[in-house]
């Protein structure tokens, strides 16, 4: 407001005293004096306490002539003070009559009534928002706690993954040192670095040196399954990686083998770029098992295909096909479990460990995909495994 | 015929590797656990370091071995072939390839797997030596 006006009320009646009330309330009004002929009126106590000057003669010179007052209510309900009044106030001060002030008792009561609620509404207001901003704070306290058990539980994870990685290699090298040594004495013997063996002896060094493949193979494998089934950190690294490229390390790997046994393999390509995100090492382990496999069942002399094609939804489908013994209908479920053997595969040949394909398998799942067999006993086998491309 | 320097715990390991450079003429000096290589190595006249990687108080004895010799001004040239048992997924050997990590990881020139194979081992040392 940007000057105070001043007020006097003349009557403390009841009437008076309401009107005092609520104009004590306004900022921006001063009321300056009370006046009433009875000094027991209602409203003179409550001016007292506000610091209102009381004056007893209803016609005050003292009013009438302070420069100060803006406005006069005449709340006495005497039609002769309020023509005396009207007659000899200053001409810039206002005048008002008991039915006018009741209007305008009426105004600033609502005007009060507004007021206190937007007060009441305002507070309200501000506590809903502490209350809300309590309520923020503790979901906040709850969020990071969680956060916090939720890092300390990804710690605890990773130092478990930690420790069983460094096992397996312990494992891995507690099982093979001294399967090394062995070994290595083997090659030794067999190739003539000590005395000449005879032909007998020579025989059976060369079947201990196959068992022992055997069993470094079978090592392997079960601790590749191991590591597997682990969300070990090696396992989870993706990467964008040619097929075809994979492909070829893993055929030129046999080529001792396949020339040996005078097995062709022929490599096709359908694109120079068959790039799928994978796990490099994994997808090595797949097509060597699916290659090898080619190769331990496939008769001498005979052809193996390796193709990389695109099937109709554009996904890169990796296919081995080979001319070998086949796979019985019966057996074709059971040659993805661990450990499997059917007699036919074990007769052509004696150095398998039963792991491959179901390492194959788990390897193709862990990449969203699986792998599909067809086969015709006696005749051979096309393993499949679609891929979506990058 | 060169000195060659074999750290293996595996006395079984040093015969085998023994048996097989000894018939090309080798002579070959040994110790089966980490302790005063260097001074070792620089008092047999090593032509070749062989290093073997994990030992039974610490699984990266090798590579460390592999650096002290690295560091060290005397040794610092001599070739060093890594042999370790353990290679699964090129563990070792994978990083090995890596030539940007080389240096730090893997200071070696050559590394083969365990079992030895004795055509392999000969022609690798043999190159070694060139």
């Amino acid at each position: 407001m940007s000057r105070t006006n001043t007020i006097a009320i003349i009557g403390a009646g009841k009437a008076g005293k309401s009107l005092l009330t609520i104009l004590l309330q306004i900022p921006g009004i001063h009321v300056k004096y009370m006046c009433d002929s009875d000094p027991q009126a209602p409203g003179l106590l409550l001016a007292k306490r506000n610091d209102v000057i009381i004056q007893q003669d209803p016609k005050s010179e003292e009013i009438l002539n302070d420069p100060e007052i803006d406005m006069i209510f005449e709340v006495t309900g005497s039609e002769d003070v309020f023509d005396y009044l009207q007659n000899n106030k200053r001409p810039s001060c206002n005048i008002m009559n008991a039915s006018m002030a009741k209007v305008i008792f009426f105004l600033l009561n609502s005007q009060q009534e507004v007021a206190k609620e937007l007060r009441e509404y305002k507070l309200k207001l501000a506590e809903r928002v502490i209350e809300r901003t309590d309520e923020l704070e503790i979901v906040n306290k709850e969020l990071k706690n969680q956060i916090e058990i939720q890092r300390s539980l990804n710690d605890k994870l990773q130092e478990i993954n930690n420790e069983k990685t460094k096992y397996l290699l312990n494992a891995t090298h507690q099982l093979k040192a001294p399967f090394a040594a062995i070994q290595s004495y083997v090659d030794i013997l067999i190739e003539g670095y000590t005395d000449n063996l005879s032909d007998k002896v020579l025989s059976i060094m060369k079947k201990i040196k196959s068992r022992c493949v055997l069993l470094s193979t079978l090592i392997r494998r079960m601790l590749e399954l191991a590591n597997l089934n682990s969300a070990v950190e090696e396992n989870i690294i993706m990467k964008n990686q040619n097929l075809n490229d994979i492909v070829r390390k893993v055929i030129n790997s046999e080529s001792g083998i396949v020339e040996k046994r005078n097995i062709a393999i022929e490599f096709t390509a359908k694109e120079d770029d068959n790039s799928i995100i994978c796990n490099g090492e994994q997808i090595e382990t797949l097509i060597q098992i699916l290659v090898d496999n080619a190769i331990n069942y496939s008769y001498d002399d005979s052809e193996i295909e390796i193709t990389i094609d695109r099937d109709s939804s554009d996904r890169i489908i990796f296919s081995v096909k080979d001319y070998g013994i086949g796979i019985e209908e019966k057996d074709l479920r059971s040659i993805f479990k661990e450990y499997f053997r059917s007699y036919k595969a074990v007769e052509k040949y004696d150095n398998g460990t039963g792991l491959g394909l179901a390492i194959a398998r788990r390897i193709a799942r862990l990449h969203q995909s699986d792998v599909l067999v067809d086969s015709i006993p006696g005749k051979g086998s096309t393993f499949m495994v679609p891929f979506s491309g990058h | 015929m060169s000195n060659i320097y074999i750290v293996d715990d595996d006395k079984d390991i040093i015969d085998a590797v023994s048996m097989v450079l000894e018939s090309k003429g080798h002579k070959i000096g040994f110790q089966t656990n980490p302790e005063d290589l260097v001074e070792n190595i620089i008092k047999y006249k090593a032509d070749l370091v062989i290093l073997d990687v994990i030992f039974p108080e610490e699984d990266d004895a090798g590579f460390k071995m592999a650096r002290k010799l690295r560091h060290n001004e005397t040794t610092k040239n001599i070739p060093l072939l890594m042999l370790s048992a353990i290679n699964e997924k090129g563990q070792y050997a994978g990083t090995f390839s890596n030539k940007d990590r080389d240096d730090v990881y893997l200071p070696v020139d050559q590394f083969l797997e365990k079992p030895i194979a004795p055509q392999k081992l000969i022609s690798v040392v043999s190159d070694m030596l060139k």
